[in-house]
């Protein structure tokens, strides 16, 4: 009797501190396997971008990405501090693979906002969490000390080339009962730790769980709000003239 | 005389020098635009959406200018 009255309580508490359940996670960004060819049979536009991504990779992979987030609400931004110094390729590095800005999801109202600076102007992206459609598998692995599952999905990107399915995968754990993740993804049972998604990956370096009230996230208020169809249509748009006729 | 002459000389030898400098840059300025309209278009290939491959021709053209990848070939 003792015994049942002691599970009681510790199940009690578990399931209260998994309510109460906040943190503060760093990732960091790899895309060391992204790669940019060429066509063209020109040993210097290789050369010429090969360098490019070699600064890319060096200046993108000593950034810092917080997401902070409580039961309803995340928010997701680059570490301030780190770009402090301006370096455009830095800034590009951090928006490759359309993760510009700052991200913040409400999971009662499935809406995402993804605040940014594009084209010259400032933009609230308006998306749902809805349009992420997930496919869990019985695959998992231990990352850390954190059992995690895989999930699945599909980014579609739409340009003046077509459009183009990218596979994305996902790693959750259960174990931080927090349904958030880089850059806008979220809606799995748990935290993503793991996001590969167009030779892109955010892996968690830091996490610092905290108690009830601490982890303010601020919904992002300024900026021309628009949906990503929208924003597509403003993209299309302004690099018309960049286009092969 | 000899002052006027040389004061000539200086002026021209100045003008020839900008013009020099400036057609130096412009052919870096367009060889470094190709570059970038190259680097749009192979991410678009690629399937980056029109945001990511601005932003990436941008970003070399900047790479391009300030490293001046061109340098040996002028």
């Amino acid at each position: 009797m003792k015994i049942n009255i002691f599970l009681i309580i510790i199940i009690f508490n578990v399931s209260l501190y998994s309510q109460d359940i906040q943190g503060v996670f760093t990732y960091k960004k790899d895309f060391s396997d992204f790669s940019l060819s060429t066509s063209k049979n020109d040993s210097l536009i290789k050369f010429k971008m090969n360098n490019l991504l070699k600064v890319l990779v060096e200046n993108g992979s000593s950034v810092d990405f917080i997401l902070k987030a409580n039961k309803k609400e995340s928010l997701f931004f680059v570490n301030d501090i780190l770009t402090k110094d301006n370096d455009k390729s830095k800034k590009y590095a951090i928006g490759i693979g359309d993760t510009k800005g700052v991200f913040y999801v409400n999971l009662d109202s499935k809406e995402i906002l993804n605040k940014k600076e594009s084209y010259g102007q400032l933009f609230l992206v308006k998306s749902s969490l809805n349009d992420k459609l997930w496919n869990i598998t019985n695959e998992s692995k231990k990352i850390g000390n954190y059992n995690c599952f895989k999930a699945t999905s599909e980014k579609i990107v739409e340009n003046s080339k077509g459009t183009f399915k990218h596979h994305i995968e996902a790693w959750f754990t259960t174990e931080i009962p927090l349904n958030f993740g880089p850059a806008g993804y979220g809606g799995l049972p748990g935290l993503i730790i793991e996001l590969k998604f167009q030779n892109i990956r955010f892996y968690l370096t830091k996490i610092e769980l905290k108690r009830q009230n601490e982890v303010n996230v601020k919904k992002p208020m300024k900026g021309k709000l628009v949906t990503i169809k929208e924003f597509n249509k403003i993209g299309k748009e302004i690099t018309k003239s960049f286009r092969r006729n | 005389m000899k002052k006027i002459i040389l004061g000539v000389v200086f002026v021209f030898a100045s003008i020839t020098m900008v013009n020099a400098n400036t057609n130096t840059n412009d052919k870096v300025d367009g060889r470094c635009s190709n570059f970038a309209m190259e680097v749009f278009y192979e991410a678009t290939d690629q399937g980056m959406s029109y945001e990511d491959a601005y932003d990436l021709s941008n970003d070399a053209e900047n790479i391009c200018k300030a490293l001046n990848f061109l340098s040996a070939q002028m």
